[in-house]
Order: C-alpha cells, then structure tokens, then sequence
C-alpha cells in the first residue's frame, strides 16, 4: 500500500547528480525522436542535389518547394487524400457506432448464448479465409471499386471489441444493476451509465480505428482498381517507391514516356509525401494522448 | 414491455440465423458479365452479342485493360493523351493500372476470382500459374490473329512464338513484350579521379581490385565501389562473366545436364569474390543491406562513390545528376574483365522477354482489340512511339525527333499519363542507336555516343546465357520449389554469402546438397527431361 510520504514525493527531493542523469537521458531520447521528423521536413523543402550532398541536414539546404510542387501537381492525390479523410472520419464514427454495441453485448455474462458468442468474434480473429476467398466475397457485395470497402468490411474489429468488453468489466456491476433495478433497458444502461465513463477506451479505440483507416493500403490496393479511387497510402507508396521502379522499367519504356528525362529525383518528393501523410495524424494525436496512454492498460483490468 | 422486449430480441436472433444460412448456402459461381467489366459483377443471362462493326457503325472499340506501371500510379482517365487516341484509333481503353511491385499478387487475385479484363499483363507461360489458365481456357488463342496481322507476329521471332505455344493444345495464347536481349550492365567509374590518382583503366578481375585498393587507401571518403539500383549480384552480373559466371541461369554440367546458378562452380566463385570484396572494404557496405535501392546511384552521381556497376542505358541520369554536383567529372566505361583464370568476361544475355498479355475468352470485342493493336503497329505506329509534336517531341532543323522532358510536359502529356496507355510494341522499338544519339545530344555529351557504342560492343562480343527455355515446367518446382529454396537456400544465395563472411564453401555446399536431397535433384531431372534440346540459345 502506497503511504503518504511515497504519494507526495517532491521531485526536488531527487538528488542533484540523479537529476542531471535523467535530464541528459531524456534529451537523448528528445533528439533521437525528433531528428528523423526534422531531417525528413528539411529534405522535403530542399533541393534533390542538395539532399545528396547533405544527407543529414535538419536545416533545408537550397530551399524550394518543388516537391510539393509535384505532389499538388495532379489532383488524383488531392482526391486520394479526401477519400482518406472520408474513410478515415466516417469510418471510425461507424466502427465506435458498431464496436461498442458489441463489446457491450459481449459483456453481459448473463445473457444466454454469450459463450458461443464470443467464439463467433474470436475465432476470425484467429484465422482468416485469405485474399481469394476476401476478393471473391468482396465482389459478390458488389464493393469492387466502391470506396465504401475501405469501411465496410471492417466495420468492427475482433480485438477491439473484446479490448472495450474488458473495460466495461471494470466498471462496477452495481452501477449498471441498480439501473436496471430502476427500470432502465440496456440500451439506457449503455448510452446514460456506461459510455460517460468509457471516455478513455473510446478515444483509445477511435484512435486504433483511425490510425488503422489511415495507413490502410492494402484493402485500397486490392478491391479498388480504379487509381482515381485510391486511398492516400497507396498512391503515396506509388510516388515514393515506383519512383525507384522507374530506372528498373526503363526497357518497357518509348520516347512518348521519355523516362530518361524526369530529372526530379525521389529523396525529395519521398520526404515531401512522408510529411503530407504523417502530418494529419500528427496533428491530432496530442488531443488523445492523455486518454491513449490511459486507455491502453485500462483494457486489461479486469474485476 | 418486457415480453415486448423477449420477442424482438427472438425476432433479431431468428434473423440473424436465417442471414447466415442464407449467406453460407448461396454457392452461385461468380460470372463473369458481357460488359467484361473487371470487377463489375452484373451478371446477365443474354448470350453475348456480337461485337459492333466499327467499320460499318463507328462505334468505337471498347474493352478493359489491365496492366502494371513502374512509374507513379497517378493516371487520370480523360485526360488528352487518352482522348487523342480515342480520336486517331476509334478505341475507348478502361485502363486499371497497379504499382508494378504489387501487380503480380494483384492480378492473380483478380484472375483466381474469375474476373478478367479483356486484356492484362502477365508473366506468361514462363510462370506455371498462367500456363495453368492457359489450359483451363481461361484466355483467347490468338494463332488466326497473328496469321491475320502480320504486324502483331512481328514482335517476336518465330522462335519466340514455339517457345511460348501450348505444348497441350498448340495453340499460342500470349503476346509477349519483348525487350532487348543484350542488356550490358557497365562498369562505370570516374574517370576524373583516375587520371588525378595515375590509376590505369583495369582489364583484369586482379587490376580491378588493385584498383579498387588504391581508392579506398588515398580516397577514405570514397566507397571504391557500389551497384545500382537492385541485386548485387545481378547488377554485377557482367562482372560476374569474368569468373564464367552466369547469374541466375542454368548451365550445361561436364555431362551436358543443365543445373541452376547455385550448383555451377564459376557462379559460386563469384559470389564468394564479392562477399571477400566487402569484408575487404572494396564493395560497397550497403550491398544488399540497403532496403533502399537508390544508396549506390546516389552515392556516384553526389561523388562518394568510385566505380558503379549499373545498367547501360542510365547513363544520361548519371551524367545528368553528376553534372550539377560536380561539374568536372568524367565518366569512363571499364570494359568486360578478364578473370583470374583467364575467361574473358562479356554479358549475360537476358530473355528478352519482360511480361506480355492474355486477352480474355469473355473478350467481347477481340476483334476490335486485335485490329487496334495492329493500328499501334502500322498507321498509328508514329503516336504510338512518340506522341504528339509539340505535346510530346520536338523536331530540329534536320527532321530529328527530340522527346521533351517530362518537366517541361503539360499535365495530360507527362510520362504517368501515357503509360498506362502503352500496349505492344516491335523489337526495333527496344533499341535504337539513333535514339541513343538524340538522347545525348540533349544532354550536352553528344560526342560521348561513340565510346559508349565501343563498350557496348566490347561487351556484347562475348554472350552468357542461361541455357534453361523459361517456359519449361516442373511439376516438382510449382509443389515445392519456393519451399526448397526458402527452406535450404535463401540464408545464402546471393544475399547471405555477399553479407556475411562467415559463411564458408563448405556451409554453402552442405545447403545446396540439403536442397538436393529434399528435393532439388528432381526439378532438375524434371527440367532437363523437359527440355531436351539444351543447346545455346540464339536469341540476342
């Protein structure tokens, strides 16, 4: 048991020498962390020669902002980052909206058939049909091509639900009974007693989904053959990558294509498209941090 | 309201039960619909029509392609580029285009799932997948076209067409794309820093590593030596011809047998050279370390690096990129090696066969499509391989066509707009000393071309090829090859003995005999039983 002298600890209290110790450490970790991110913006604002020449550089060395320049240059990745934004926006409101019924369900010991249930969610988690199966199935839903498939089919996650069932474990029996005692139905007991106190895994688990639409590369790659269709990560993979693909293809290639001459090198549009992919995540990540880092052990706490 | 509640809680499960045996009894084949449009899953029970006449209705040609780019995947349909050929070639193209690192995997996908568009890259019969399909009739065979169309049989050589006819049923489903055979890989170096060290141009395999000793002693910044973009050892692969070495190809044994590049002793020695170049410091560090393939070309064209194995045809890019962060470099060419017992290297000789394309038995308009891929050969032969003047090329003073830089392009004209609209093309197209020409006139080293065309010359005086006719099946190799190699061999070749030199001769050869244990004696019985002519190719 924590007593009160350990509870009200003074960090002043903290040696001198331990201090400077800690300090230094963080430091090192604060630098280890930033540099990539710093390295990574300055080339994406530096000219591709003068990325060569500095490969280190946290400072742009020949400023320009042709990376950024080619990135905008076709809208198809304008659209490509809306259609992320929609999946990533509408298909986390949907997965909470799904997941948290469920893990709801799943946590009523009770109710009959719960056993078997939980079987039904886990089982797939464990073991998938594979791709052929999964594109066959997905084109019988008619959802090839349909930007609808980068949400649907993953409307809720096994692992999810169960993570967001242990919470509601947590939370004392006699809340919710004397609800129920009070005339109030499930989804009262859900909706008015439950959610207000499961903030943190919500945020937790919102996050996991977004982070999830976010970086999503393969569903948008195999069930949408349309490019115009395509989610940010995998059109940013194509620029990034097959941009190096390039000097590799070059016998597949006629003057109309002149591959010979797209002199703009890849290190500066990689880190300009790195920086337009991470940023939005970046941005938001500070807001849910408090309720991630809380949420991630409150998961585990059983009764 | 509690009974209330009871019964639609019932009501739910008796729905939720009856979904799912619905779900899991609906066993109906997916078809694939008149419309043929890839992943368009509208079937229709009408037979399917015959295709519109465009000679006699104008209608256009329409049919779905399907194929993989290597550059970036940012085509946007409609654009000028596409309407212009729907203007010159009455054709209307639904193109789906997919990274090319992941259109293998992609494609098959969509082949497993019945769905084929009505023409798609593929491998072709080399990969017993497509063979496979070939012969569950999955796709057209084309033997009246090409008879019909002598353009479209020009793309390849009648051996070509043997090699790639149905051994089962004779008939001939794929249309190759074919590239150049002789594909040098030169051993560029920086000629500036030579003629400043006093350093000759080596000829030999010991000269090279001279050569190389003398850089990494006086230049410590410098790595001696790197590769470009891919493989180590496939892009040493003409250095590798020094030692007789034919990189990943088969080769006659004493006995007339062919065996793969992991069982010849040349090949072997010269993937242990390599591994004693790195541990020595002659061969670049990241060498198949590297996820990145761009290190090696970085580092020569920023002047880290000495000499670079890369392919032939980058020559302007490093030129090009030199030029700006160090103005008075010179680039030499080293010539094929001579090696430590005397083999004079030269180059090894590629399938000059990159992918091809099946069309559909669903094809509704195969016709149309075959008439059109003939229009790209004959009368629309001159958009097909330049464009549009002023959009695409320039002409000079003397007739000479000049493509123009993809930064200089309007939008709808860049590379990634005509890509994915590429289809066939002539061999003559793969290779043109004329185009050459134009290429470094364009960059300011004109004068260059011709010591270029001597080492590429020299280079393809002396030919390695791998003996093995890449459309040969094993029935052993498609069970369990990947599995063999993966189990037995991929800690080592080529990758684990250039990167770890504490793998030894002997390890290695008590893997390969592993492999030939498990299996690996029968792909090899298999293949050479079914290719009983093992002589020298005579292609390229």
């Amino acid at each position: 048991m924590v007593n009160k002298k350990e509870r009200h600890h003074n960090p002043m209290d903290t040696p001198r020498y331990a201090q400077v110790v800690i300090g230094c450490i963080l430091a090192a970790a604060t630098i280890v962390c930033l540099y990539p991110f710093l390295n990574v913006f300055a080339k994406s604002l530096s000219e591709a020669h003068a990325i060569y020449t500095n490969p280190t550089m946290i400072v742009p060395h020949s400023f320009t902002l042709e990376a950024y320049e080619y990135i905008f240059s076709t809208s198809v990745l304008l659209k490509s980052f809306a259609i992320s934004v929609f999946s990533t926006v509408v298909g986390t409101i949907l997965n909470l909206l799904f997941t948290i019924p469920t893990a709801y369900s799943l946590s009523r010991n009770h109710a009959p058939g719960s056993k078997l249930l939980l079987w039904f969610v886990v089982i797939p988690m464990l073991f998938g049909a594979g791709l052929i199966p999964q594109y066959i199935l997905m084109k019988n839903l008619h959802l090839l091509d349909n930007i609808l498939v980068l949400i649907l089919p993953g409307l809720i996650s096994p692992f999810n639900a169960i993570l967001m069932r242990n919470f509601f474990w947590s939370i004392p029996d006699s809340l919710t009974e004397a609800a129920l005692i009070d005339g109030a139905s499930e989804l009262k007991v859900l909706t008015n007693i439950l959610l207000p106190l499961s903030k943190p895994i919500i945020a937790t688990i919102g996050l996991f989904y977004a982070v999830g639409h976010w970086n999503d590369y393969f569903t948008g790659l195999y069930y949408i053959n349309d490019n115009t269709k395509w989610p940010l990560q995998v059109l940013l993979k194509s620029i990034i990558v097959d941009l190096n693909a390039m000097n590799m293809g070059t016998q597949n290639f006629n003057n109309a294509i002149d591959i010979g001459k797209v002199t703009l090198q890849p290190e500066n549009i990689k880190a300009a498209t790195i920086i337009f992919a991470t940023v939005p995540i970046v941005l938001v990540y500070p807001f849910l941090q408090k309720y991630f880092t809380k949420g991630i052990i409150l998961g585990a706490v059983k009764q | 309201m509690k009974r209330m509640h009871k019964l639609l809680a019932l009501l739910l499960s008796i729905l939720t039960v009856v979904s799912l045996l619905a779900a899991c009894a609906n066993t109906t084949q997916p078809q694939t619909d008149s419309q043929t449009q890839a992943g368009d899953t509208s079937s229709t029970e009408e037979t399917q029509q015959p295709a519109d006449n465009t000679a006699e209705t104008g209608e256009p040609t329409r049919f779905t392609y399907m194929r993989g780019v290597w550059g970036p995947a940012t085509f946007t349909p409609g654009g000028e580029y596409e309407q212009t050929l729907k203007e010159l070639a009455n054709v209307e193209v639904e193109v789906q285009i997919v990274p090319i690192g992941e259109y293998d995997a992609k494609v098959k996908t969509v082949a497993a799932s019945g769905s084929l568009p009505d023409m798609m890259m593929a491998y072709g019969p080399t990969d017993a997948y497509w063979r496979d399909l070939e012969n569950q009739g999955a796709f057209a065979p084309l033997d009246d076209y090409l008879e019909q169309y002598p353009a479209l049989k020009s793309i390849c050589d009648d051996s070509m067409w043997e090699m790639l006819r149905n051994p089962d049923d004779g008939h001939i489903y794929f249309m190759p794309n074919t590239c150049v055979a002789e594909m040098p890989f030169f051993i560029y170096y920086r000629q500036d820093w030579f003629e400043e060290l006093g350093i000759e141009e080596p000829t030999t395999i010991a000269e090279l590593e001279a050569v190389l000793e003398t850089i990494k002693e006086k230049m410590p910044d410098v790595t001696p030596m790197t590769v470009a973009a891919g493989a180590t050892a496939w892009l040493a692969k003409d250095l590798g011809t020094a030692f007789g070495a034919t990189v990943s190809g088969w080769t006659p044994d004493e006995n007339g047998n062919l065996i793969p590049d992991h069982m010849d002793e040349e090949t072997i020695d010269f993937a242990f050279w390599l591994q004693d170049m790195k541990e020595r410091g002659l061969l670049d560090e990241e060498a198949d370390v590297n996820p990145d393939l761009t290190f090696g070309e970085q580092k020569f064209k920023t002047s880290r690096a000495a000499v670079i194995c890369g392919v032939f045809n980058q020559f302007t890019g490093y030129y090009t990129s030199l030029m700006e962060n160090d103005p008075d470099a010179k680039i030499g060419i080293i010539g094929p090696l001579t090696g430590p017992d005397g083999t004079q290297g030269g180059t090894r000789i590629s399938f000059p066969m990159d992918r091809g394309y099946y069309f559909s038995t669903t094809a509704q308009n195969l016709d149309g499509i075959m008439a059109f891929l003939n229009w790209s050969l004959t009368d629309g032969n001159d958009f097909r391989k330049w464009g549009v003047e002023g959009k695409t090329y320039t002409v000079d003073e003397n007739g000479v066509k000049h493509s123009i830089p993809d930064t200089e392009r309007e939008a709808d004209w860049v590379s990634s707009q005509i890509e994915p609209l590429t289809f066939v093309h002539v061999p003559e197209d793969n290779f043109s000393w004329d185009d050459y020409q134009a290429n470094f006139d364009a960059i300011g080293c004109g004068d260059y071309l011709e010591y270029f065309k001597e080492k590429w010359e020299a280079y393809c005086e002396v030919k390695y090829y791998d003996y093995r006719n890449p459309t040969t099946i094993s029935a052993t190799n498609n069970e369990i090859g990947a599995m063999l190699t993966e189990s037995y061999l991929s800690s080592y070749w080529y990758s684990g003995i250039i990167t770890n030199p504490a793998i030894t001769r002997e390890e290695f050869d008590g893997a390969v005999q592993q492999w030939l244990d498990a299996g690996g004696q029968q792909i090899i019985d298999e293949f050479n039983t079914a290719q009983p002519d093992k002589s020298e190719p005579t292609y390229g």
